[in-house]
């Protein structure tokens, strides 16, 4: 449904996205990843016919983004990272315009409005971060596209927020509905997308179904031992250093969990603690290797 | 388009309407002072009483009298006045409804629904047509009305219609200029300042072309010589060149503005 081909825009020499090539099928959320300025939001403005491409090409339901822009933003909900409305309006007023540039439909609005509340009647202005972001993702979402282009479509919501914007994304994608999400949220992104790609300095370094991604990647471990020689030990085993009674480590090709905890049962463990986010270790892992290489 | 057109126009709709009326009310003020200036006197002894460069730089050419409301507005309103007003008029509208939503994003509203660019580009020009048509009929009908009702006004309808006419098409071709400028820049500060620093140039070299015979020429550089009350009144005017080109100016930049807001990246 959604396709890139070897985009590439480049704004200055370095700067911009190269060769950035995927897909995302009806029926799946695609997460998109990367640290600020990596080229993600440059990313979907060319999905969204903002941005024409140097060379490459992306589609969107068959339809070429940037010559066939009006056909694709029909088949599109988007919604942008940077909330920018017209002070001037009520949140009302705004979906109100936003229901009728979209043909949107009237009842999924209320819909939307009981899930994600906020008071309608004041000015976008006077509006908080969480509100302008529910306001936002109601406007894109009463649309009832058969594709979503979410830009950190989580930013400024609270956990409760949060939770129900996954439960809706959820069952939009059991609807058959295409979803391309960025986002740095990785909890959400690990619970909701089934494939993610990893962007960096406008390359993607890695592309790959979410649950192999975790799956592959090296994990790390915390053992708090009761005596400081306890986690010397059990360090120069696993050829880390220690912090007090602390050791941190990563099991990998070399050294797998069962090997450690093999080591670990010859000591008095006060504490395990995994890290808290597989695929921010992920993450981290491919963001590691690229600046050391 | 209908929904478009709407919506843009809602948004510029108090300005619009405040710039319409208070000219109006200024041409109707100067309406109905007309006759007892002139019972007096005056006016003409004061005019009379300035150097001619600077009669000729506001357009007061008929200083050996006036024979009707027209005579006093052609060097006063739609002189210098109407000059700065409308190159504030347009600028204001370009900036509202493309500059600015540019710089700050406001824009995606729009571009995010099946709408081309080339469909908001035309509902903009559209917008500010109305818009014109709003400033210059309003300010027509006014002048018409008084004519109406009071006596010693002697407006004859079809100069000031003429007049009314000319102006539109001014309006039109500035219009597309600050619509075509507000297309190339991200940040409405750039824009308004070249679209801005032109049109008062347009200003300075309409003075200074009135000033003396050496420097007539400059006024062929302004488009602003191509809208002359005073020869409109003295029936000396080109009124149908001045006409056509306006138009041909207005095309251009609208051309303008169509392509290079039709092929740009935008970072919104």
């Amino acid at each position: 449904m959604i396709r890139l081909e070897h985009v590439t825009k480049e704004f200055a020499p370095g700067r911009g996205i190269f060769d950035v090539s995927f897909t995302v099928d009806p029926g799946t959320i695609f997460g998109f990843i990367g640290p600020n300025g990596s080229g993600k939001s440059t990313t979907l403005r060319h999905l969204m016919g903002l941005m024409a491409a140097d060379e490459g090409r992306a589609t969107i339901g068959g339809f070429d983004c940037w010559k066939q822009s009006k056909e694709v933003k029909q088949l599109v909900g988007y919604l942008p990272g940077e909330i920018s409305l017209p002070g001037d309006m009520t949140g009302a007023d705004m979906l109100d315009l936003m229901q009728r540039l979209h043909g949107s439909d009237p009842a999924r609005r209320q819909l939307l409005l009981k899930r994600f509340p906020f008071e309608t009647k004041t000015k976008i202005r006077k509006m908080s971060k969480g509100m302008k972001q529910k306001l936002a993702l109601v406007g894109c979402f009463m649309k009832d596209a058969p594709v979503y282009l979410l830009d950190e479509p989580t930013s400024g919501l609270d956990p409760l927020m949060q939770e129900r914007f996954l439960e809706w994304i959820e069952q939009e994608k059991h609807a058959g509905k295409a979803i391309l999400m960025s986002s740095h949220h990785f909890p959400e992104m690990e619970k909701s997308c089934d494939r993610a790609a990893l962007i960096k300095a406008g390359r993607i370094i890695v592309e790959s179904d979410i649950h192999e991604l975790v799956r592959s990647s090296r994990k790390t471990y915390t053992i708090v031992f009761q005596t400081e020689v306890e986690a010397a030990q059990f360090a120069m085993q696993v050829g880390v250093e220690p912090k007090r009674l602390e050791v941190s480590f990563q099991t990998d090709e070399t050294l797998s969990l069962n090997q450690a905890i093999a080591y670990l049962t010859q000591y008095d463990v006060r504490l395990i603690r995994p890290s808290a986010d597989d695929l921010e270790q992920v993450f981290l892992h491919y963001y590691g290797e690229e600046e050391s290489s | 388009m209908i929904l478009l057109i709407r919506s843009l126009f809602k948004q510029v709709r108090k300005p619009v309407l405040a710039y319409a009326i208070g000219t109006s009310l200024y041409l109707l003020m100067l309406a109905l002072l007309y006759p007892s200036m002139m019972k007096t006197g005056l006016l003409e002894a004061k005019l009379q009483a300035l150097p001619p460069e600077v009669l000729k730089a506001f357009q007061y050419d008929k200083v050996t009298g006036f024979n009707n409301v027209l005579d006093l507005l052609g060097g006063n309103y739609y002189g210098l006045i109407f000059q700065v007003i409308a190159s504030l008029f347009l600028l204001s509208l370009a900036a509202r409804l493309i500059a600015r939503p540019i710089d700050n994003g406001e824009l995606i509203v729009y571009l995010a629904a099946p709408i081309t660019r080339n469909a908001y580009t035309l509902a903009v020009a559209i917008v500010m047509g109305i818009a014109s048509i709003v400033l210059v009929g309003l300010n027509g009908l006014v002048l018409m009305m008084s004519d109406w009702w009071m006596t010693d006004i002697s407006i004859n309808d079809v100069i000031l219609w003429r007049i009314q006419f000319n102006a539109l098409l001014l309006l039109f071709a500035v219009g597309a200029f600050t619509l075509f400028v507000a297309t190339l820049f991200d940040e409405e500060r750039r824009a308004f300042s070249l679209a801005g620093s032109v049109l008062v140039l347009s200003i300075v070299l309409t003075i200074l072309s009135e000033l003396s015979d050496k420097t007539e020429w400059l006024r062929y550089l302004s488009v602003f010589s191509l809208f002359n009350t005073t020869q409109l009144l003295e029936g000396t005017n080109h009124f149908l060149l001045h006409s056509i080109l306006l138009l041909v100016l207005c095309l251009v930049f609208l051309t303008g503005a169509f392509v290079q807001f039709g092929r740009r990246s935008l970072s919104i």
